[in-house]
């Protein structure tokens, strides 16, 4: 978390009830650090249980992009399992220009259905593919939405596959593992102050950053590793939120104010 | 485990160049001329083929990889099936380099034909020669191809200005690998989607250019955040991949030579590093997968000549190196895939033939049925890849930082610094790794005329620019 930090100036600690396997709907910033950290597009999630249990999430997406602003929406349709695996997902994606019309011919559309393992992609323009799996498939944001509700004990392990890149790609060998639990100051702002360090000769005094009007919050970790992903921590408060996900050298940070 | 040098264990194809080697007479007689004359004769050679179908071109061309990040060449320490998929249908080359380990001047002959000092591009964000054409301009103009580009670009101006060097630009990428190369990936699709709909038999050249795995340079810049003194996923300590067996190798040679970029005081610290790069690896190997799957569910796959490769390697803890810019193989050596089903042999691993970034440009024109421009260095692979014979270069030249120069011939490898008198030589069939320079050896000093003899006749061949960095012999 230490490399995007500086994401989290700022950061409005989230307050009030939150119900993980209800309805509730959330916004990120996506967030990268490379020379310098940059706030590079948004995410919006939107829970909506199902009366079979599961659920469905819609999402929607953007980043600014070579050519324009890349964005997707769509759906996934949700288990009622711990990892949120998935029995399918559809999916549009468009580049739009800076007055929001449509680049022209960047409108595409899939169909994704997962049945006994074999997952079956449609879309306009490709013939049909599948692809069979072993063990639970769950999609990035289902991930966002199963660490809200795990337990926390020490040692909990889960492997699936994982439909990444808006489910472009299907990367097996994953692990999902729950990491340490903190405790973080957040929100407020930061100050510079002054901090003494008694030496033979004389009192030293450096400059400091310290962080005013902050909060602590109680965080836990889930820790994901496996094939073709950086390892990415999700980080969940007390009441089941996610708050930050970091991966490598990008990140997403919970932002109730971030318009899609 | 730990990493072998890759050998196939497919077929093996070894040229003239090959395994057997080449004896110092041999080298001698087939010396610069054959190089600097290859490329003249090989272009005059070229003719469409009367009724044969030209096939669409599909360059993948990444950033920053190994030849050996590949599973299928035996790395324990990544998984790339679609990759291996492809080289399985294809013909993977193992003696391919980068005509110079920096991302501009390698794009830059990737794009022309051309070496660095004659593009002029002897360093990153500078920009191709005017007049000098790209193989967008060029099979656009001569061949009548739809010449398009997504992803990254890296030489200067915007490639979404005017259909910037030749090309159409797709929008997606232009951010970091992580986020962006999924971006490109489904705008290529979207595009091959919109061009399996039509049927005006215009072929296409379409360039999708991934960042990945060069968000690794990141890891080096940022190391107090991203490399921590201690890993950061205990639970993946035993998954960490071995050190390579150069790891702390400092070959005689050069101040410079001996010293590394290392920023990491750990092998630990060293050890993450590799086993985030091999994940970057791995998140480049799903987004081709992905976009060769499209081509192959749009039905343009048996029409489509697929070229993969890499601008340059990375140092990947050899040497003790992080990046690229020095001159052994881990930043000089780069995978070059072909595949074109029925027309391109299948399941070859090229162990013989010295290939380069220089090729591409005479491979397409070749397979357009045009000629390439005139002065182009490269050959086309063509011949090879289709199992026909045809001569082909003995010593092939690269350059590296400005003024630093390879010359590569079946069993040495020369290296000069420049203004610096002190060269290496390295035996690379006794010493794969490159750990010792045999220059000043008693055999050394031949084998070290020998090969300046042939960097010289070389770039009297050459057109270099004026005015370039580096070029004139200064800094």
């Amino acid at each position: 978390m230490r490399h995007v930090a500086r994401a989290l100036d700022g950061f409005r600690v989230p307050t009030g009830p939150f119900d993980p396997s209800g309805p509730w709907t959330a916004t990120y910033d996506l967030v990268e650090r490379a020379f310098k950290l940059r706030t590079i597009g948004a995410l919006r999630l939107e829970r909506r249980p199902t009366a079979a249990g599961g659920a469905v999430l819609r999402f929607q997406f953007r980043k600014q992009g070579g050519g324009g602003v890349v964005r997707a929406a769509g759906e996934v349709f949700l288990a009622a399992d711990e990892l949120s695996s998935t029995s399918g997902w559809s999916l549009e994606t468009w580049v739009a220009d800076r007055s929001g019309q449509d680049v022209a011919g960047t409108r595409a559309r899939e169909r994704v259905e997962v049945k006994e393992g074999v997952v079956r992609r449609t879309g306009e323009g490709l013939a049909a593919r599948e692809t069979t799996l072993t063990g639970p498939l769950t999609t990035e944001w289902g991930l966002f939405d199963a660490v809200q509700r795990l337990p926390r004990t020490p040692g909990g392990e889960w492997r699936f596959s994982l439909a990444d890149r808006f489910g472009a790609c299907l990367k097996p060998g994953q692990v999902l593992a729950t990491g340490p639990a903190l405790t973080v100051s957040l929100g407020g702002r930061s100050v510079w102050g002054e901090e003494a360090r008694p030496l033979a000769a004389g009192t030293v005094y450096r400059p400091v950053e310290k962080a005013e009007g902050a909060t602590d919050l109680r965080l836990q970790a889930y820790e994901h590793t496996g094939q073709g992903i950086l390892p990415t921590t999700y980080w969940v408060d007390d009441a089941g939120r996610l708050v930050f996900a970091v991966s490598g050298m990008t990140g997403w940070v919970l932002n109730p104010e971030t318009q899609i | 485990m730990t990493l072998r040098r890759p050998r196939g264990r497919r077929r093996q194809v070894q040229g003239q160049a090959g395994g057997g080697g080449i004896s110092r007479r041999g080298f001698l007689q087939a010396g610069s001329a054959t190089l600097a004359g290859l490329a003249l004769a090989r272009a005059a050679a070229v003719e469409p083929g009367p009724g044969v179908r030209r096939p669409n071109l599909l360059l993948i061309m990444v950033d920053q990889m190994n030849l050996d990040a590949m599973s299928g060449l035996g790395n324990p320490h990544v998984r790339t099936p679609h990759l291996d998929r492809l080289a399985a249908r294809g013909t993977l080359f193992l003696e391919s380099h980068s005509t110079n380990p920096v991302c501009s001047p390698a794009r830059s002959s990737l794009l022309t034909g051309r070496m660095p000092t004659e593009t002029g591009v002897t360093q990153n964000d500078i920009a191709i020669r005017a007049g000098m054409p790209t193989f967008g301009e060029w099979l656009r103009d001569r061949a009548g191809y739809e010449t398009v580009y997504c992803g990254k670009w890296h030489l200067p101006g915007s490639i979404f200005m005017r259909g910037f060097a030749g090309f159409r630009p797709l929008p997606g990428g232009g951010g970091q690998g992580a986020v962006d190369d999924g971006w490109v990936t489904r705008s290529c699709e979207t595009y091959l989607r919109r061009r399996a709909g039509e049927s005006d038999g215009r072929p296409f050249a379409l360039v999708a250019s991934y960042l990945q795995p060069h968000d690794i340079c990141y890891w080096m810049i940022h190391p107090e955040t991203l490399v921590s003194t201690t890993v950061p996923f205990p639970r993946l300590s035993g998954e960490l991949p071995a050190l390579p067996p150069n790891h702390r190798s400092r070959p005689e040679g050069p101040e410079r030579a001996r010293t590394p970029y290392t920023r990491f005081g750990t092998d630990e610290q060293w050890r993450y590093y590799l086993y985030c790069y091999y994940r970057m690896v791995e998140m480049l190997d799903h987004d081709v997968g992905r976009l060769l799957e499209a081509l192959a569910d749009t039905g343009l796959e048996e029409n489509t000549l697929v070229l993969f490769t890499s601008d340059h390697g990375e140092g990947a803890g050899r040497h003790g190196n992080v990046q690229k810019w020095h001159p052994y193989d881990e930043s000089m050596k780069v995978p070059l895939i072909c595949a074109l089903p029925g027309r391109v042999r299948a399941g070859i691993r090229d162990t013989g033939h010295l290939v380069s970034g220089l090729d591409v440009m005479s491979t397409f024109c070749d397979y357009a049925g045009v000629a390439p421009p005139p002065n182009v260095r490269g050959l086309s692979l063509r011949p090879l890849l289709e199992d026909r014979p045809t001569p082909w270069r003995q010593a092939l030249v690269c350059e590296w930082q400005r003024l630093g120069r390879i010359v590569r011939t079946p069993q040495y490898k020369l290296v000069t610094y420049g203004e610096e008198q002190a060269v290496q030589l390295f035996d690379l069939r006794a010493d794969p790794w490159e750990t010792a320079s045999v220059a000043d050896t008693p055999a050394g000093a031949a084998l070290v005329a020998e090969h300046r003899r042939v960097l010289r006749e070389w770039e009297a061949g050459l057109d270099p620019c004026p005015g370039a960095p580096g070029v004139g012999g200064r800094e």
